[in-house]
């Protein structure tokens, strides 16, 4: 049995189980209520008495059985009782048991109520508190299964995540290669790690593997940018490193929803996104932004910190599912170094394009100005985006062009780009794995002849000894691989070769076709993803 | 938290909660449940504890024993006899006027009701396994929730140690009753004493005995 089908079995076998102790629950637990009537009392308030009474006596249907305490301390259970008409007596299928409760009897009988000390009534019903809470917790957590089956990646994450103490905690910092979903695409990906905080001269990062896919790390080394205490350093989508002295939050931001310069003033975990478009998922926004004026001579570039939505690893995923058994066909032909196939494999993501960046000129018209497209929903990465020289001393207006609901952006910023940097390339000098020293972990992933294999489950603590103080640095990862995402059994259910080759030759098409069923799934989708503890950045 | 943390986490959990919420005290099989219960004229599981200063009468006039750690005590002369807590626990024979009858193996014990410092009866068997085993199975099922089982695994701990709490008090009665529940009374005990009547004068008490099975012993625990 394949990796995927176990553990969508073993989430189906959780469910039943989940199902089978509801059920379990629901019939075993039980409430009683019980209740002690004099024969005065139960001759007044009995079922079939004449005159309402104040407090009256449960029916045989709600009460079976009726014990009669005499005053002897015998007990006598009866069952199929019934009121004499007088409401002198009881009849009924009797059980006698004496004072040490040994059974006497057990015939029909009828028992005088002037011979009763007391009598008992039992109704016995569910525990609805109870049961009802946890059949309401348990309700909620099969929608959370069923949701994380649909999509695995909001819950299980995807590609190597890279952790890091962000001096609370550790919080998710980096995603690794998202891109490189085949051995041919096997790339090189930075990521700014902005929020971490080394202890002195040394960085511990832990890199899992927490999705359902095999990993394939050929390295993970630290790119590590001095600065002085005033600067931060950022990279851009070329891979050029820059100090920046000056950093200059937008002085209004306005998208189709308005005013949004709230949301993108700082790097703090609230994000600005939309809802995907309802008819064409390619379909764009723009948002509009205002800087202060800048200086003659100056150079500039905007900072995007962003990330992904969803809606590229639902496309993902549904490729894979509508090429079905073909998939593997489909990276095969990819591994042989087809041209033609690895466009098509590129081809909705690059209709779907990345953050369009356009300045306006003083003639007033919108010119392009750069681009970024970080591929990865789990972590924001920040980069910044070099800009053709601005008009000094007016506002600088930007403006963004994106596809509605594919990106989160969280903070949107100018920065003074004062000197380019050259990055010092800082290896991991020790792997642990479960407190243990890997040392084979270690060589592979310092060796670029070798690479580090890791499956579901696995993660590993890579320690880096920096050339400088933690806040005498920027500290970016550069991580190089590839991973392979496993088939799901429920997928190659879903095999459509004619959806696989739309979304292969005419993305165009296809990404109008699928926009309603994105819809459907994208509240759901977020929920999931806001639930994750991948919210924070 | 890589799949094995995640195992372990819901695992532990998922045994504190059952540890943690199999709360029923009384000996194995001694309650019934409520269908059960509507059919058999056995009392209730009671616990009780006795008043320090009226502790030592009891033991001197041969009610109860005396608790083990007083008489250790006592041998070395520094503590009077049963001047530690003195808890019984049995199966509540009657509830009269102005005492309370608890049946165990070495007897039936007549406590004062003034001299009752607290008291606990569990009336029915609540069946409240079925709720440990539902948490449990929830709990273990957010495995299937990815990181959502930061939130889900504790939600499931919180509402099933709710719920198992909660069923277990509908079979419960204390007096006197915690802050937080009702007011309860001697006479919301009587309806699962063996007697609810009261102990019938006809009836020695000496020749009671508890319900079957290994009743516990006469004189209860040290709970400090």
């Amino acid at each position: 049995m394949s990796g995927p089908a176990r553990s969508t079995r073993l989430v189906l076998a959780a469910a039943l189980l989940l199902a089978l102790a509801a059920l379990a629950g629901c019939a075993a637990v039980q409430r009683q209520e019980r209740r002690l009537w004099t024969a005065d009392e139960f001759l007044r308030g009995r079922p079939d008495a004449p005159a309402a009474a104040t407090l009256s006596v449960p029916p045989r249907d709600a009460s079976p059985y009726l014990k009669a305490h005499l005053r002897d301390g015998t007990c006598v259970v009866l069952s199929e009782w019934t009121v004499a008409p007088d409401g002198r007596e009881v009849s009924g299928q009797c059980r006698v048991f004496d004072a040490h409760r040994r059974q006497t009897s057990l015939a029909p009988c009828t028992v005088a109520l002037d011979s009763v000390a007391i009598f008992e009534t039992n109704v016995v019903g569910p525990s609805a508190g109870p049961v009802s809470a946890l059949a309401v917790v348990s309700a909620a957590s099969v929608v959370v299964t069923i949701a994380c089956i649909t999509n695995p990646k909001a819950c299980f994450g995807s590609c190597p995540t890279f952790y890091a103490d962000d001096g609370a905690r550790s919080a998710l910092q980096a995603e690794g290669f998202s891109a490189s979903v085949a051995p041919s695409l096997e790339a090189s990906d930075i990521d700014a790690l902005w929020g971490a905080r080394p202890a002195g001269r040394r960085l511990e990062l832990l890199m899992r593997n927490e999705a359902l896919e095999t990993h394939v790390v050929r390295h993970a080394d630290l790119l590590v940018v001095p600065r002085a205490a005033h600067e931060r350093a950022f990279v851009t989508p070329e891979g050029e490193f820059f100090a920046c002295g000056d950093i200059r939050s937008a002085a209004r931001a306005t998208g189709p929803e308005g005013d949004c310069t709230a949301a993108l003033r700082a790097f703090d975990g609230a994000q600005r996104f939309s809802a995907a478009d309802s008819l064409d998922l390619a379909a764009r926004e723009e948002i509009a932004l205002e800087f202060p004026p800048v200086a003659a001579g100056e150079r500039w570039g905007l900072v995007i910190a962003s990330r992904q939505t969803l809606l590229t690893t639902w496309l993902f995923y549904h490729a894979l599912a509508a090429l079905g058994d073909q998939a593997g066909a489909a990276l095969a032909a990819l591994e042989r170094g087809d041209p033609a196939a690895r466009a098509r494999v590129s081809a909705v993501g690059d209709v779907l394009g990345g953050i369009e960046l356009e300045t306006r000129g003083a003639d007033g018209v919108w010119r392009a100005a750069g681009w970024t497209r970080e591929t990865g929903p789990l972590a924001t990465d920040v980069r910044v985006v070099p800009l053709p020289d601005l008009a000094a001393g007016e506002p600088v207006a930007l403006r963004l062009r994106l596809a509605r609901g594919a990106w989160r952006l969280d903070w949107l910023a100018l920065a003074r780009l004062d000197r380019r940097c050259e990055p010092a390339r800082v290896p991991p000098s020790r792997a642990t794995r479960d407190g243990r020293p890997d040392e084979d972990a270690l060589a592979a992933l310092r060796d670029p002849a070798r690479a580090l294999t890791t499956w579901p489950g696995d993660d590993w603590t890579l320690a880096y000894d920096l050339p400088c103080a933690g806040d005498a640095c920027e500290l970016f990862l550069e991580s190089r691989g590839y991973y392979l995402e496993w088939m799901r059994e429920e997928w190659r259910r879903d095999e459509n070769p004619g959806l696989a080759a739309l979304l292969l030759t005419q993305p165009r098409a296809a990404l109008r076709l699928l926009a309603p069923d994105y819809k459907r799934a994208e509240p759901e989708l977020e929920t999931a993803f806001w639930g994750s503890r991948y919210v924070r950045p | 938290m890589c799949a094995r943390d995640a195992l372990r986490l819901a695992t532990v959990a998922t045994l504190a909660l059952a540890a943690g919420c199999a709360g029923n005290p009384a000996p194995r099989d001694f309650l019934d449940r409520p269908a059960q219960s509507q059919q058999s004229a056995w009392g209730g599981w009671i616990e009780l504890r006795v008043r320090d200063e009226a502790a030592p009468a009891y033991v001197a006039r041969g009610e109860v024993a005396a608790p083990p750690s007083a008489r250790d005590e006592s041998e070395f002369g520094d503590r009077p006899r049963a001047a530690r807590p003195l808890e019984l626990m049995g199966e509540l024979a009657a509830i009269g006027a102005d005492s309370v009858y608890v049946l165990m193996q070495a007897g039936c014990a007549a406590i004062a009701l003034a001299d009752v410092e607290r008291a606990r009866l569990t009336g029915y068997e609540a069946g409240t396994g079925a709720l440990v085993t539902w948490s449990g199975a929830g709990g273990l099922s957010t495995l299937s929730h990815g990181f959502i089982l930061v939130i889900s695994l504790p939600v499931w701990i919180l509402a099933g140690a709710t719920a198992t709490s909660a069923n277990e008090y509908n079979a419960r009665v204390r007096v006197p009753t915690r802050d937080t529940e009702p007011a309860r009374s001697w006479a919301d005990m009587r309806a699962y004493a063996r007697f609810p009547q009261g102990l019938p004068p006809s009836v020695r008490r000496g020749e009671l005995r508890p319900r079957g099975g290994p009743p516990p012993p006469a004189v209860a625990r040290d709970p400090g």
